[in-house]
């Protein structure tokens, strides 16, 4: 079957502004919007850029809008689009390298700030393990579901939010602050609370949902951030008015004192 | 104050406009069947009525204003101005309502 | 760095008009943010204009009606949803996914805010046309 594409196209070094290319292609059942582009960028045209690596929902470089939608190119069959002429544009809310390549620098510096991996004090513990920390199956699955996300960048794309405020911390760190404060052995809520709870932080979403209509991994980032408002109004409820604050859930820690003989060096 | 903290108070007062809105604009229908009968009540229900919505109104413009200005000074700014603002309506209207 | 010359992030505003593709939720938060700034300038003029004569005018009266009880309907509904009471419990990640925010409660809360909506402007139509009341 052959299906038109009309494909975003831009190239800082030589063009001032953005232009469309249009290519058609013959596309059989089971080819995806990836297959499509690559047998573009071999056949018809070389100068298409774009980026991608696993071809299977994994590595998340492949995303792009594709009919309007964020989708991963690799992840779209291009017959269940059910149309002639498909558009293809780069992501929205990051600025465009060439073609259908964005620049993700930004949304990693976010991502840094709000800490992204598990806090612990015990030194000493970390230092000297006695033991291990076998999580129970509820303590698994209230982070299991946000700890899937392979930040391709489809949510910060279509958070409307995000396409006006850019100093937002995007629906992808947003859930991946929930994902690690709520972990039974994470200790560092505390600091990230400074960043998530300011002016630009978890407040400034506004509960439309595009994330979840748009990851690819089942997240569902709407979900976890607000049971992040709801974990730091209990917080800053607590510290305003009895001064103390709730006392976390932590995986226990099982000894197992073959490990603490551990060979010196 | 926390943006938590101001959030909530968001909610609370939406709550209370609701009912306190409903008083509002039903007073009149009270007082014509004689249900209720007290100048007193209406006025502490208009003043708390008015203090909730102009707190949800103006918190909810200054979501609005440091979403689509995404600076620090305007973030830092933005609500000084408002709580003037605010105050100065509030002011203006409870010598109205007394 | 590989990306000099690079052009500005594409899409502002345009960000909260893009509704096609995107589900019912969408739409109720860009409906319930021009309905609460329309709110703030009908209470300012309400608060400023003393004699209220506005209140006379049958279309001002009913646009007004309606946004606000969209606004304050939606906004029970946001409470609920954004201190996590109707979301949905964390579940795996499955193939084929399932989004809890898109089904169940937080779907049927969307349903509830609709209907309700319509039954109360409607009163609030036939009230001020006269019809009832």
């Amino acid at each position: 079957m052959k299906v038109t594409f009309k494909i975003f196209r831009f190239n800082p070094a030589v063009d001032s502004s953005p232009r469309w290319s249009v290519y058609e292609v013959e596309v059989d059942k089971s080819a995806t919007i990836l297959d499509a582009l690559l047998k573009i960028k071999e056949n018809i045209d070389p100068t298409l850029t774009l980026r991608y690596s696993c071809r299977q929902a994994v590595c998340g470089s492949c995303g792009m809008v594709i009919n309007g939608k964020e989708r991963l190119a690799c992840f779209t069959r291009v017959l269940e689009l059910n149309s002639n002429m498909i558009t293809i544009e780069p992501l929205k809310n990051f600025p465009v390298i060439k073609d259908l390549v964005t620049d993700f620098t930004e949304l990693f510096v976010k991502e840094k700030t709000i800490k992204p991996y598990i806090i612990r004090r015990d030194l000493e513990e970390m230092m000297k393990p006695v033991g291990m920390y076998l999580q129970k199956e509820e303590e698994t699955l209230s982070y299991l579901q946000f700890a899937e996300c392979i930040e391709c960048g489809l949510c910060v794309s279509a958070c409307p939010t995000v396409s006006i405020d850019r100093l937002f911390l995007t629906p992808m760190v947003l859930n991946k602050a929930y994902r690690f404060s709520i972990d039974p052995r994470d200790e560092g809520f505390e600091e990230r609370l400074s960043i998530i709870d300011s002016e630009h932080g978890c407040w400034r979403c506004h509960f439309a949902l595009a994330c979840s209509n748009v990851c690819p991994k089942g997240i569902d980032p709407g979900k976890s951030i607000q049971y992040l408002k709801n974990m730091i109004t209990s917080h800053s409820l607590l510290e305003l008015f009895l001064g103390r604050t709730k006392k976390k859930k932590k995986t226990e820690l099982l000894e197992r004192p073959h490990i603490s003989s551990e060979p010196e060096i | 104050m926390r943006e938590s903290v101001k959030m909530l108070l968001h909610y609370i007062t939406g709550v209370l406009i609701l009912i306190t809105g409903a008083i509002h604009v039903l007073s009149g229908h009270f007082e014509a069947y004689g249900l209720i009968k007290s100048a007193e009540l209406y006025s502490i229900n208009k003043l708390i009525f008015l203090a909730s919505i102009l707190y949800h109104a103006l918190n909810g413009v200054r979501v609005v204003l440091i979403e689509f200005v995404p600076k620090r000074w305007f973030t830092d700014s933005i609500t000084l101005v408002l709580i003037i603002i605010g105050l100065a309506f509030f002011i203006y209207t409870s010598l109205l309502i007394f | 760095m590989s990306n000099v010359g690079a052009r500005k992030s594409r899409g502002r505003v345009t960000g909260w008009l893009k509704i096609r593709g995107y589900s019912i939720e969408k739409v109720m938060y860009l409906v319930q943010r021009i309905s609460g700034l329309m709110i703030v300038g009908f209470l300012l003029w309400h608060l400023l204009d003393t004699n209220q004569a506005y209140l006379l005018i049958t279309e001002l009266q009913i646009l007004f009606g309606v946004i606000i009880i969209f606004h304050a309907l939606n906004g029970v509904r946001l409470v609920l949803a954004e201190y996590g009471f109707i979301v949905g419990k964390p579940i795996r990640a499955v193939y084929p996914y399932k989004f809890t925010t898109l089904r169940g409660l937080q779907r049927l809360s969307v349903a509830l805010v609709i209907v309700v909506f319509i039954i109360l402007t409607a009163i609030w139509i036939l009230n001020i046309v006269g019809v009832i009341g």
